[in-house]
């Protein structure tokens, strides 16, 4: 179990205050909340973009709030996917292996079994704008994966994605999620998100936790 | 992070170095006479006053007629061009088709020429993405577009008709080309005031106190007029009830006039450079000179802007320093002239080396505040994701927004270009003869040589225009090159 204490932070017309949560170390932990509640700030505290004085997350021993974003080594899928549009899907996951490191013959393997897990091969050369909705999300999700990092974070991963789509999304996370055997932070509004993948659900509302 | 910081570092020194120079150099001050400054600052407001107000004028009827063509490009193309291209070409065309213009009324005809297109385009952004569903509503209901235009639309987007005429009048405040060439002796703006200060007097502290003043004056007017200015090329939506077809040529009038002013002599500028008494009588000689001076000019200029541009994007500044970047007044060209004349005195290659900095300092934080910021910004998130991922800032920068960038860098750097091709205001401060073709033309007009100035300024178009090609061209490479 991972703990997050302190996190707090005004802005003027919105203040969170979050004292403790409490991450598990296996399968998702769900931060679920109506919109404007607060859910995105602690996505982007968790993840380095913004910085609070008092905040820590004891990691196994290891206050990643302290280190810098890359040193935190975490795996980030944002609602809007944010996948690199000049690169095909085979360069942005590949960035995310150069970025953490990975060494050529084992990124290339990596590459290999990401691509079998989430059925990638037929979109690998193809420019990210050129391809579909699912497909984005796979290879989003393949991006942050292919690091080993130690906590993978979703920020309302599926919300782009209609309704017959987000099904099927969601049984590719948890595949993704018990093949890599990482733990998950999912932020969400959906409770379909929450029945489909959450062992853990925090609600938070107002900034607060519930 | 400290790479990024010595790089804003150096953007905020290079941005800020005219007012340095000046303080550094210039301890002492003494103004003008009280009256003589009251007077100069009286006229230049009277002017800006009276641009300002017929520019939105006009400018709200043309996008009227804009919003009737929603979705089409070309009209918002054109009605921006005047404000586009080097302000020598609007006010050659002012002289062309108002011959004898001079004075307040004439200064007031150039600036309507440059601004009213860019107030048309603006508005017209305005009405399609804040009044343009309310008008839908109000079209179902029965309401006549002049009952909802003066009860719907104009309360609604009073405040930013305001913060538009304060936009164009410090515009037209620190307009240095438009009075030096068109004011006549009677007309004196602050900007051609330090002109004379500097050139005429010469009485360089009295310049630098009138050049404070100014710059005291540009800086509330701009936290006033809000601070920035966005690129108002967007996505228009028509609205019945906001479309009147026949404005349409009010946005693009100043565009024709330029257009026509250009036209309307060349002929004459044909006949006299090229014609039995030519080639190009008097300076013939002197035209491979001048020509590679505009070249070299703009091309540096071009050059320094894209480094500017490119320092910046790997700075990417946050918090107070993106609010300095997008509300940081540019020097007015006199302020920058005279600075840049502060450094060392010259007649030759460092004296064009001069004119393309002083260009590029007056240009970067206005293309930063149109475009460069906004394409930053757009990229936002995909750094925040490249940052979680584990990328160092090198590599988010080589390979994940400089392939996206080039190509906005480089047509900016070729906007700048273009720009210089026509610079004669600043030149005139920084140069102590013509330097360029621009220089050139800005001393035929003096002279009331109009059609040879056409001439002139013809080939300044042609040259400025290859030169932006040649930019462009290189941005594609670039991204191409970046991107496989």
């Amino acid at each position: 179990m991972s703990l997050v204490r302190g996190l707090k932070h005004d802005y003027g017309d919105f203040k969170l205050d979050v004292p403790e949560w409490e991450i598990l170390d296996r399968g998702v932990t769900a931060l679920w909340g109506p919109s404007g509640s607060g859910k995105t700030s602690v996505f982007r505290f968790l993840i380095g973009l913004e910085a609070c004085r008092g905040f820590s997350w004891d990691f196994k021993g290891e206050d990643l709030a302290r280190l810098p974003v890359p040193a935190r080594r975490l795996g980030v899928v944002f609602q809007s996917l944010e996948l690199f549009p000049h690169m095909t899907a085979r360069e942005n996951i590949a960035f995310a292996a150069d970025a953490r490191g990975i060494a050529a013959g084992e990124a290339r393997a990596r590459l290999a079994e990401l691509s079998l897990l989430l059925d990638l091969d037929q979109a690998l050369d193809r420019r990210a704008t050129l391809l579909s909705g699912g497909e984005r999300q796979r290879v989003a999700l393949a991006r942050a994966v292919i690091g080993k990092p130690r906590i993978l974070l979703l920020d309302e991963p599926f919300s782009a994605l209609d309704v017959d789509r987000r099904a099927e999304a969601r049984k590719l996370v948890e595949r993704v999620i018990e093949a890599e055997r990482i733990p998950a932070v999912l932020i969400t509004h959906d409770r379909g998100d929450l029945d489909a993948l959450a062992v853990k659900v925090t609600e938070i509302r107002e900034g607060r936790i519930v | 992070m400290i790479g990024r910081r010595l790089a804003f570092a150096s953007v905020f020194i290079c941005l800020l170095s005219p007012f340095l120079i000046l303080f550094v150099r210039f301890p002492t001050w003494s103004p003008p006479p009280a009256s003589e400054l009251a007077a100069v600052f009286g006229f230049t407001a009277l002017q800006a006053a009276l641009s300002a107000l017929a520019s939105v004028l006009i400018g709200s009827i043309g996008a009227l007629g804009l919003m009737a063509y929603p979705g089409r490009a070309w009209p918002r193309m054109v009605a921006l061009a005047p404000n586009a291209v080097p302000a020598l070409l609007v006010i050659l065309a002012a002289m062309n088709v108002w011959p004898g213009i001079r004075g307040l009324a004439g200064i007031v005809f150039a600036h309507v020429l440059l601004n009213a297109g860019l107030v048309a385009v603006s508005v017209a952004a305005l009405l399609a993405t804040r009044v343009a569903g309310l008008a839908d509503l109000a079209y179902i209901e029965g309401a006549t577009r002049r009952s909802f235009l003066a009860r719907g639309a104009l309360p609604l987007i009073s405040g930013d008709l305001a913060r538009l005429f304060l936009f164009v009048f410090a515009l037209c405040f620190s307009s240095f080309a438009v009075p030096l060439v068109i004011g006549g002796s009677r007309a004196t703006t602050v900007e051609v005031l330090i002109y004379e200060q500097i050139r005429v007097a010469p009485d360089w502290s009295a310049a630098l106190a009138v050049a404070a003043l100014q710059t005291l004056a540009i800086l509330a007017l701009s936290l006033l007029a809000g601070g920035t200015a966005r690129s108002p090329i967007g996505a228009a939506r028509g609205s019945p009830l906001l479309e009147w077809r026949p404005g349409v040529a009010f946005a693009l009038a100043p565009a024709a006039i330029v257009v026509a002013g250009l036209v309307v002599r060349l002929p004459q500028g044909l006949a006299q450079g090229l014609g039995p008494g030519g080639p190009w009588p008097g300076f013939g000689g002197e035209l491979p000179r001048l020509l590679a001076g505009s070249a070299f000019t703009a091309t540096l200029s071009g050059i320094l802007c894209m480094a500017g541009l490119v320092l910046i994007a790997f700075a990417r500044p946050r918090g107070w320093g993106r609010r300095f970047l997008l509300g940081f007044v540019a020097p007015s060209s006199a302020l920058t002239g005279f600075a840049l004349l502060l450094l060392w005195r010259d007649t030759g290659w460092a004296s064009l080396v001069k004119i393309a900095v002083g260009i590029t300092l007056i240009s970067l934080p206005a293309f930063h505040r149109l475009r460069w910021d906004g394409a930053l910004d757009a990229l936002s998130g995909q750094v925040a994701v490249a940052r979680a991922l584990g990328a160092s800032e090198p590599r988010i920068f080589a390979r994940v927004m400089m392939p996206q960038l080039w190509g906005t860098c480089a047509f900016l750097g070729g906007l700048s270009a273009f720009w210089a091709w026509g610079d004669f205001a600043l030149s005139a401060v920084v140069g102590e003869r013509a330097l360029t073709l621009a220089m050139l033309a800005h001393g035929l007009l003096g002279s009331y040589r109009l059609g040879l100035a056409t001439l002139v300024v013809c080939a300044v178009l042609i040259g400025g225009s290859l030169n932006f090609a040649l930019f462009w061209g290189v941005g594609r490479v670039f991204g191409s090159r970046a991107q496989t």
